[in-house]
């Protein structure tokens, strides 16, 4: 579904990316994993077109959409979570939802997608009318991941949803994770928390300062000596 | 049947407008026919100015530059119409000066869009103060080229305009731009507008094309501020470049921040307020009056939240009762030669009127005394500036009457410090008054 070659991107005169080369099949969880600073984030941004990549190429479907600005990616299938949630705070929470469906005509089909996201998660339906800068950061983490599935995504990447959130919450969201893949829905996963990442993802990619140091499923990587003592914490 | 009443609805504004046209020059004497025009002008350039700064979040200080190419570019339409085709000793008027400036007027808009769009694609990508500093130099280039265009005047100004503003044309304008912005804002293309405003880079991600929405805000506000251009010129009957320069613009932004970035009713209310606020401030009396007024509003809305502090009593209740007796010593006086003016109380009531005002004062200034920590509050927090405009009121009082004029900015100034320091969101902050605000006003009295 997608393929990543040789992509190298840079901030400024500094490189982030050493020729990162992966690839995504349909209805896969893909995880990548490593340190701060290792390009997981900016790999991710790449794919979404919030940042251009200096060399290489991105494909989705076959189709090169590696000069191809965000929004027309939007339109195409692939949509990003961000990294810190960044939901409009002074918006409600449905005004924020409408938001995630701003690229869809389908009035039909936004409103299923609305229902969808209301049973994955009760407290957005609870808390509908809300300013979404009130919610608690799980809430905010949950509005974030619905607004992405309202614009309707085949490829949905997602940006450290762990971050900052209370184990418990963690868990939840990654049992909505699983639960959106099995709706039929792609998912790229960047993530510190590595164990809780490759126990829900298919396979892995270990990224060590711009480079992919190791590859394989996820289960394998989870055996692997290496990882273990570098970020599963022996 | 939407539509037909909507069309009714425009039928019937351009009727009323129509006819206040035509009867507010007998009722009102033409200065406050000035103002009104004024007034009306300075909505048109809040308003498009809030859709840039206020929704979309991006922050122009070059309206004055937009203003100044679609009142060039109108005028030198009209003007030029005029001496080569028309020839004649005035302007053409009735029904073909109202057709002649109807195409000015979408001149004006036109080319201040089009300026808009030239200088809005290459700099929207720019953000916060960089933004700023474009618009800021793109609005320095404008006047230096219209000082060099010989055909226009030049830097000794645009003359010999023909009048063709009145009332109906400038609030027709008003109209159209309050209604549009409105309409704007609350359709899906306003949402996309405010979610660049909350956060760009989530905007990005959602498929919002968020350069496209700045650059139509951007291009919008200009046409807007290009038509008020055009209105001002046909009004004042020439145009000057030095009128256009860096002041101007932050003459609008000071109305849109102190309105409430992001509403509407704000920017109208505070557009009318500024301008009527600059022409009272003409006279010594008013100064004084709107001194008081103001006070009194900020103290009703900055609420207590600090309660009183028993150890800092004694100075608490000390620079209170101090602040209030300075602003009796100085108000009473000003209220008496205010009151003298009407003919009445000058027959009956000027020998002890000095002595009863100056009771009547003191009592009002003491009664808020009984919630002692709001009012001590707010004293502490307006100290300085209540000391220093007490202290001239007071012992300047025959010179400052004769030299008022020269205070009025300083005394502009110190309200602005005064409101922002109370209400640093605007006025307004972010909301309207709608019909539902009204009915949530009247709720509690309902009950």
């Amino acid at each position: 579904m997608l393929e990543i070659s040789r992509l190298d991107v840079y901030y400024g005169v500094i490189r982030a990316l050493h020729s990162v080369s992966l690839h995504v099949g349909k209805g896969e969880i893909v995880t990548l994993i490593g340190a701060n600073g290792a390009g997981k984030s900016t790999t991710l941004r790449t794919v979404s077109g919030l940042l251009r990549p200096l060399a290489g190429e991105i494909l989705f479907e076959g189709e090169d959409i590696t000069d191809m600005p965000p929004h027309r990616r939007v339109a195409l299938g692939i949509v990003q979570v961000p990294e810190g949630r960044r939901v409009f705070p002074q918006m409600s929470v449905g005004e924020n939802l409408d938001l995630g469906a701003y690229a869809r005509k389908d009035k039909a089909g936004i409103k299923q997608d609305l229902e969808r996201v209301f049973s994955l998660f009760p407290i957005l339906a609870e808390r509908r009318k809300q300013a979404a800068g009130t919610l608690s950061g799980g809430q905010q983490q949950m509005l974030a991941i619905g607004r992405a599935l309202m614009a309707r995504p085949r490829l949905l990447l997602m940006d450290e949803p762990s971050l900052g959130l209370a184990p418990l919450i963690v868990k939840d969201i990654f049992h909505v994770i699983a639960e959106i893949r099995k709706q039929g829905v792609t998912v790229l996963l960047v993530e510190q928390n590595a164990h809780m990442a490759l126990s829900i993802a298919d396979r892995g990619y270990v990224l060590e300062t711009g480079r992919v140091t190791l590859s394989g499923p996820a289960k394998e990587l989870m055996a692997n000596e290496e990882v273990k003592k570098a970020y599963l914490g022996g | 049947m939407k539509r037909l009443i909507n069309l009714i609805l425009l039928l019937l504004t351009v009727t009323a407008l129509l006819i206040l046209n035509a009867w507010l020059p007998r009722w009102l004497n033409p200065y406050i026919n000035q103002i009104i025009i004024m007034a009306g002008i300075n909505i048109i350039l809040a308003v498009s100015l809030n859709l840039i700064n206020g929704f979309t979040g991006q922050f122009s200080i070059g309206h004055a530059g937009f203003m100044a190419v679609g009142g060039y570019a109108s005028a030198a339409f009209t003007y030029y119409l005029w001496k080569l085709h028309f020839k004649g000793a005035h302007a053409p008027g009735g029904m073909t000066g109202y057709a002649i400036f109807f195409a000015a007027l979408l001149i004006a808009a036109l080319s201040a869009a089009v300026m808009g769009f030239l200088v809005g694609v290459p700099s929207l990508r720019l953000r916060g103060d960089y933004l700023a500093i474009v618009t800021l130099g793109f609005g320095e280039i404008i006047v230096a080229l219209i000082n060099n265009i010989e055909v226009v005047g030049g830097s000794r100004g645009f003359t010999d305009i023909p009048f063709y503003t009145n009332f109906f044309w400038v609030y027709l304008v008003v109209v159209a731009t309050v209604l549009m912005t409105r309409n704007l804002v609350q359709s899906a293309h306003g949402r996309a507008l405010i979610a660049v405003r909350e956060d760009e880079i989530a905007a990005d991600a959602m498929g919002i094309n968020t350069t496209r929405y700045k650059v139509l805000a951007f291009v919008i506000g200009s046409a807007c501020a290009g038509v008020a251009g055009a209105l001002q010129g046909h009004y004042n009957l020439s145009l000057h470049p030095s009128a256009f320069k860096f002041l101007k613009s932050v003459e609008v932004i000071i109305m849109v921040v102190l309105g409430g970035m992001g509403s509407i009713t704000g920017s109208v209310l505070t557009a009318i307020f500024v301008t009527v606020l600059l022409e009272l401030l003409r006279f010594p009396v008013w100064v004084a009056c709107i001194f008081f007024a103001l006070i009194l509003a900020t103290a009703i809305l900055s609420r207590p939240r600090v309660p009183l502090i028993k150890e800092q009593l004694v100075p608490q209740i000390l620079v209170c009762v101090g602040a209030t007796l300075l602003l009796v010593f100085a108000l009473a006086p000003i209220v008496h030669s205010a009151l003298l003016q009407v003919a009445w109380f000058k027959a009956h009531w000027a020998p002890i009127g000095t002595r009863l005002i100056f009771v009547g004062i003191a009592a009002a200034a003491v009664l808020p005394m009984k919630r002692l920590d709001v009012w001590t509050r707010f004293l502490f927090k307006n100290f300085i500036y209540a000391l220093v405009l007490t202290c001239v009121l007071l012992f300047a009082r025959k010179w400052f009457n004769d030299n008022a004029a020269g205070f009025r900015m300083i005394i502009y100034s110190a309200l602005l410090v005064i409101l922002m320091l109370n209400r640093p969101q605007g006025l307004f902050g972010k909301a309207e008054l709608s019909a539902a605000t009204w009915r949530r006003l009247f709720k509690p009295l309902a009950r």
